[in-house]
């Protein structure tokens, strides 16, 4: 559990030969032109990289837990944007559909997402239900064999070049979060219409829009898993995809710290290079004991999770972790830096820009806190 | 036989259509030089169908002797035919050194006599000489043009 | 088809210097990697087994370690991997690499297509190729930049500087492929995955059945006397601006000042 064997090592060098070659190259440009990676998307469906986690049966490679977040973290090294349209995608669309649909739902959904030849998404957040989930708006009535669902979503990470999309609405107002449910939704359903990206920080090439529904009818046949038990599914789907992020988060992070290493012993002041210098070298070791530490927490949770034991309270301290570290060492990086750092001539400016929203989304950081101190019995 | 039987600076006249190549002369000229520390003669082996007419320009550019093998088989060239011609010919007259232009049509050809005459092979020297010692070194280029490579043989028949 | 891809481990060259001292490449660190061409050559036999059927095999001479190489081509599709390995076959020159990979298409048999990188990134030679297809006696085509099978026949586009040249010779025979000829693919998950399950073998000499003579140190009538840096040269570059008319006779007069013309 502390080496990878063997085959894993071949698939993480398999991952990062095609980040740096693939990958790597458009980093810049797509956070510059905010231009969604539809080709990127191609290749990695070619290679298999769309469904890794999902069993071959249903058109995935049959990875553990362990190869899918070798994936991401090798992505999120050159593209944080790149590496959470892959998690999203399969973290959050692909993997509820596995665990909680209907074999017909598998064939006609599953399958193609797991090939590549669909984009997922997952719609939870609304303008008005962010970290209070359970305020959903949007509504489904049922109207004989189909749903009516009315409402909108915001924050919808590739909404505009998803074809599968798992949303949420309240089938029954009275009943809180017991009266929300989840529907398997696809682009050009009628009524179905997806808002213009978000402005963002980081992560700018990941194309979030708002979701709207007006009237929008969806059959029986997509409802996810029973009525009522939409909340349930959110939060089994969150926890698996806070793996994900923590994946992300260390990769923003390690890709951070390889840029620092390179460009300091390159970098001359004073007559010798910064990597001389002791504050430069004990900054750079704190930077990657701390992405160590949270690799290791992130390893243990996607292991848990291949297990099939309890792991909500492992992803979340894992995604807690991650996500506060990428944040400091990305800052610690542009400081190593300098002035050139604060330049869009070097990538760390970008790599801070990306790891702050990873505090934020799947669960604020201060959700994880609360799911931490729940399983800690601490009341 | 021992080492001090193969004699003979050999220069394959590569030609195509009645063209010699290029560095087929750059060759017979550096075998001259090598003959002042050698005292072996430079021969030009030229292999190919109807290709009389160009035995002069192999003498005027400095060859000695030049040995022909004139064949239909040989018009064009072709891997197994040319190995074949030019290993009789050099089993016949036990040259100590066969010299080919790095083209592409040496260097599909070279590998193969090799193997025919189970001698050494050096790539892309670009030069010939002796060292101080007496040994023949051909340096080649290496790796991504950062080194040269010196060999030496340890065999009777040198190449 | 059977084919036989051929694949060496090399050193990354971007990391490579020369000891100081000893005047040896060092290789201390330095990443080991499938030599770039060879994975060319995997591609170009994976392509054709997708069009004809049949099963690659890739085959590597070298230390223990080279079985990296082998676990990639595996990853990349192939269907088996052999590994000669001997101590006894350290320190071969070409003639006697070649002999001890023929030995290996013999034992393997019934090959009908050979395929190699054109060179390796650290020898350089381009020679193994053809060597192997005289060891073996059968026809070669180098320089290929593309490569097609039909009614027994290989046909390549040879890539000969500005011109293509196209050629085809009766299988069996071997073929050394370009960098043009195709872009290979990475090795994917799943076939990582089921690369452990698939046939690999490790053969020494006995094995092949190599007489001691031919191989190895032994075998190699040519040896490394040394490895030197050549010199750097200096070189002033001038450079000629202005009207087209009035470059060429700036040029011209410096030709002649300097007595090149």
């Amino acid at each position: 559990m502390f080496k990878l064997d063997d085959e894993h090592l071949q698939l993480q060098a398999t991952f990062r030969e095609f980040a740096e070659n693939e990958v790597k190259p458009l980093a810049k440009e797509i956070d510059e032109s905010e231009r969604f990676p539809i080709e990127t998307i191609e290749k990695m469906a070619a290679m298999g990289m769309m469904g890794l986690p999902i069993p071959e049966a249903y058109g995935g490679s049959g990875l553990d837990q362990m190869g899918y977040v070798l994936a991401v973290e090798e992505l999120a090294k050159v593209c944080a944007t790149t590496s959470i349209i892959l998690s999203a995608h399969t973290s959050l669309c692909c993997w509820p559909i596995l665990k909680f649909g209907t074999e017909e739902q598998k064939q006609k959904y599953l399958v193609p997402l797991a090939r590549g030849e669909k984009i997922g998404a997952f719609a939870l957040t609304e303008p008005a239900a962010g970290t209070d989930a359970s305020m959903q708006q949007s509504s489904a009535i049922l109207e004989g064999d189909h749903y009516v669902l009315n409402g909108s979503k915001i924050f919808i990470t590739s909404a505009p070049y998803a074809d599968v999309f798992i949303v949420f609405a309240m089938t029954d107002k009275e009943q809180g979060t017991r009266g929300i449910t989840a529907f398997i939704l696809e682009k050009g359903m009628p009524g179905f219409t997806v808002g213009k990206p978000e402005n963002k920080m980081g992560l700018r090439a990941s194309a979030t829009c708002e979701l709207f529904f007006d009237n929008v009818s969806v059959p029986m046949e997509n409802r996810l898993g029973d009525e009522g038990r939409g909340f349930r599914i959110a939060m089994a789907t969150l926890d698996g995809g806070r793996i994900g992020v923590a994946a992300q988060s260390v990769g923003i992070a390690q890709g951070a710290i390889d840029e620092t290493v390179k460009y300091t012993s390159e970098r001359i002041q004073f007559g010798r290079r910064i990597s001389q210098f002791q504050n430069t070298q004990f900054t750079l070791a704190d930077m990657q004991t701390r992405t160590d530490a949270a690799r290791l927490l992130m390893w243990r949770a996607a292991d848990a999770e291949t297990n099939n034991d309890p792991y909500s309270h492992f992803a979340a301290m894992a995604k807690l972790f991650s996500a506060e570290n990428a944040s400091y060492v990305t800052n610690r990086a542009v400081q190593l830096f300098g002035g050139y750092g604060y330049t869009k001539e070097y990538p760390v400016e970008r790599m801070m820009r990306d790891a702050k929203v990873t505090e934020i989304y799947e669960g604020t950081s201060e959700v994880q806190r609360m799911v931490v101190s729940g399983w800690m019995g601490v009341k | 036989m021992t080492k001090e039987d193969y004699k003979g600076m050999w220069v394959f006249a590569e030609q195509e259509n009645g063209v010699i190549e290029g560095t087929v002369f750059e060759l017979l000229a550096k075998a001259g030089e090598l003959k002042a520390h050698n005292g072996e003669e430079v021969i030009a082996v030229l292999l190919g169908s109807g290709v009389e007419g160009l035995i002069p320009s192999l003498f005027a550019h400095g060859a000695e002797k030049v040995v022909v093998a004139d064949h239909p088989a040989l018009k064009e060239y072709s891997a197994r035919p040319y190995q074949q011609a030019l290993t009789q010919l050099a089993k016949k007259h036990s040259p100590s050194m066969i010299l080919y232009g790095a083209t592409p049509l040496g260097r599909d050809l070279a590998p193969r006599m090799m193997v025919s005459l189970e001698t050494g092979l050096t790539a892309d020297a670009i030069d010939l000489g002796y060292d101080e010692d007496g040994t023949f070194i051909r340096p080649h280029r290496l790796t991504a043009e950062k080194y040269s490579h010196i060999s030496s043989l340890t065999n009777a028949d040198l190449r | 088809m059977k084919i036989l891809v051929y694949v060496k481990q090399v050193p990354d060259t971007d990391d490579v210097r020369l000891d100081p001292k000893t005047g040896n490449l060092l290789r201390e660190g330095v990443k080991s990697i499938l030599n770039p061409l060879d994975a060319n050559a995997i591609e170009a036999a994976l392509q054709l087994r997708e069009k004809h059927g049949g099963t690659v095999a890739a085959v590597c001479m070298g230390p223990p370690q080279a079985e990296e190489a082998l676990k990639k081509a595996l990853g990349m599709g192939c269907d088996e991997a052999y590994l000669l390995s001997d101590r006894a076959f350290g320190g071969a020159d070409t003639l006697a690499t070649s002999y001890t990979l023929a030995k290996a298409a013999e034992k393997i048999g019934e090959y009908d297509l050979l395929l190699f990188g054109r060179h390796a990134i650290d020898g350089d030679t381009a020679q193994t190729g053809p060597a192997v297809a005289a060891q073996l006696g059968i026809p070669q085509i180098t320089l290929a930049g593309s490569i097609s099978v039909e009614d027994g026949w290989v046909c390549c586009d040879r890539m000969l500087g500005d011109m293509r040249q196209r050629v085809r010779a009766k299988l069996p025979a071997a073929v050394t492929v370009c960098g043009d000829i195709n872009k290979p693919r990475y090795a994917t998950p799943i076939n990582i995955m089921k690369a452990s399950k698939k046939p690999r073998s490790t053969w020494n000499a006995a094995d092949l059945g190599c007489e001691a003579s031919r191989i190895g140190v032994p075998g190699s009538p040519s040896s490394t006397k040394g490895l030197f840096e050549p010199e750097k040269h200096n070189a002033d570059t001038v450079y000629f601006t202005g009207e087209l008319d009035a470059m060429i006779k700036a040029f011209a007069d410096m030709l002649q000042s300097e007595h090149i013309i």
